[in-house]
């Protein structure tokens, strides 16, 4: 579904990710761990056309994601494959909930309004924010922004979602709420590949943990090898540290 | 007390109907003139931005000159360039005389300064929108243009107004600059007055008053339209 093949990004002299390549298969949940500083956002972005890698390349179903393209029109059509869900969730402030969802399925998609409002309303059910429609993001709690933020990617109908530690930026007791959605999400079987301190959740949902130091990929296993069975002397010096 | 009422006479000397609608007439010239520049200054502003943050090296380039050689020139120097330069330059090149009014020669002149002025205020205010609301814009798969008008402008134009009030009270100030090459506005009417009593003292005093009004009821209208951009956030 989505592969990375020597993937290399550089900010300046300092090398963010280093010569990474990965497949993610549909359905997968793959999570991104490792220490600060380490590239997992970088790693992200760039699956998400976010970040224009230096070298390496990005496929999407097969397909070159090119970010120098004069063809907008398939940029756009690779982009809204993949949903991202970012730290700092993003919302649209000058909008209400109801357009922050509304917005792309109308521009992007071309669908009609009242279709997309009935999409919309299912989905902020579907994150438990029903009575939150006609809200502006700023009444909202950081956990219930998650939310909205999620159910606006969910509205394009992604193959892929890609979460950039969806919930670093949460009170603790707004952290359960979020990844209960998110399991949710994972059951019903979607694709997902997240960056995350959460080692709990990468334990429990997971189908696969990847492992980054220094912008290189270490160690990739199911998440019951890898945390039980840790290989890589950094893996096992970052496991010692956050378990 | 000789003082004073040496004052009040003089004071009624000028104060007539007649003096005073020639002021006001000439007052309405200087804000007319400032509307126009600030409307086509803003229009110049918004092009003017566009090509600053533009991805074509030439395009920005331009732009770039542009604002610069406004912003770094007085403004009375772009006034008589436009006033003795541009026509002589039209003369040698079409080879006929070209006499454009005074008006149109002070409203291109100011507008062009304006412009360079709003395309920073506008660049800014654009640059300042979040870079996360442009991200999220592109991962929703926005194409640039609608990312413009539905999610950066809007919330760059909160930050927009406050400047563009004071640009406004600085045109309307500047306009004052027209007197030299025979814009009759407001200050070329308090010297006209002056001239004809040969005393200056109370006709510049009375445009004076007539400037403060005009800033102080605006900065005073903007303040108000702030406060109430800031209940809506
Ligand atoms: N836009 C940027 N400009 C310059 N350097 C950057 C930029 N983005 C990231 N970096 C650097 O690249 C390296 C990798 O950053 P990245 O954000 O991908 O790490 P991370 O693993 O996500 O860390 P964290 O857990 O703190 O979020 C870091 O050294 C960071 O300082
Ligand atoms: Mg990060």
């Amino acid at each position: 579904m989505i592969s990375l093949k020597n993937v290399t990004k550089q900010f300046g002299s300092l090398t963010a990710v280093d010569n990474a390549s990965l497949k993610v298969e549909k359905g997968e949940i793959i999570c991104l761990i490792g220490p600060s500083g380490s590239g997992k956002s970088t790693l992200l972005r760039c699956i998400a056309g976010l970040e224009r890698p230096e070298s390496g390349e990005v496929y999407i179903d097969g397909e070159l994601l090119d970010l120098g393209t004069k063809d907008t029109k398939k940029l756009e059509r690779q982009r809204i494959k993949m949903g991202f869900v970012f730290q700092h969730f993003n919302l649209f402030p000058h909008m209400t909930v109801l357009e922050n969802l509304t917005l792309a399925p109308i521009e992007v998609l071309g669908m009609d309004k009242a279709a997309a409002e009935q999409r919309a309303a299912e989905l902020l059910a579907r994150v438990g924010l029903a009575d939150k429609r006609d809200a502006y993001p700023a009444k909202l709690s950081g956990g219930q922004k998650q939310r909205v933020a999620i159910a606006r990617s969910l509205c394009m109908d992604p193959e892929i979602m890609l979460f950039d530690e969806p919930t670093s930026a949460l009170d603790p007791e707004m952290v359960g709420e979020v990844l209960d959605v998110m399991k949710e999400l994972a059951q019903a079987g979607m694709t997902m590949v997240l960056v995350t301190h959460e080692m709990g959740f990468a334990r429990e949902v997971a189908t696969k943990v990847i492992f980054l130091a220094d912008g290189k990929i270490l160690e990739e296993n199911s998440p019951a090898e890898l945390f039980q069975n840790p290989q890589n002397p950094r893996l096992q010096d970052f496991l010692s540290k956050v378990l | 007390m000789n003082f004073l009422e040496n004052l009040s006479a003089t004071w009624a000397k000028f104060v007539t109907p007649v003096n005073v609608t020639f002021m006001l007439k000439a007052a309405c010239i200087s804000v007319g003139i400032a509307v126009a520049a600030l409307f086509f200054g803003t229009i110049l502003g918004v092009l003017g931005a566009a090509g600053r943050i533009s991805r074509n090296k030439v395009i920005r380039g331009l732009a770039s000159v542009y604002v610069e050689v406004i912003r770094g020139t007085p403004m009375m120097l772009q006034i008589l360039f436009f006033y003795l330069g541009v026509p002589s330059i039209v003369r040698a090149v079409t080879g006929s005389p070209w006499n454009p009014s005074v008006y149109l020669i002070g409203v291109v002149a100011m507008s062009i300064n304006s412009g360079a002025y709003s395309t920073e205020l506008i660049r800014s205010a654009i640059q300042a929108v979040d870079q996360g609301q442009w991200e999220a814009s592109e991962t929703l798969g926005l194409s640039y243009g609608k990312m413009m008008r539905f999610i950066i402008l809007p919330q760059a134009f909160k930050r927009i107004i406050p400047p563009l009030v004071s640009e406004f009270i600085t045109l309307i100030k500047d306009s004052s600059l027209l007197s030299t090459i025979g814009v009759v506005e407001l200050l070329q009417s308090a010297k006209t007055l002056g001239a004809n009593y040969y005393s200056y003292v109370t006709p510049l005093l009375m445009a004076s008053v007539v400037y403060l009004t005009l800033t102080l009821t605006i900065s005073r209208f903007s303040r108000k339209l702030e406060e109430r951009m800031a209940l809506s956030d």
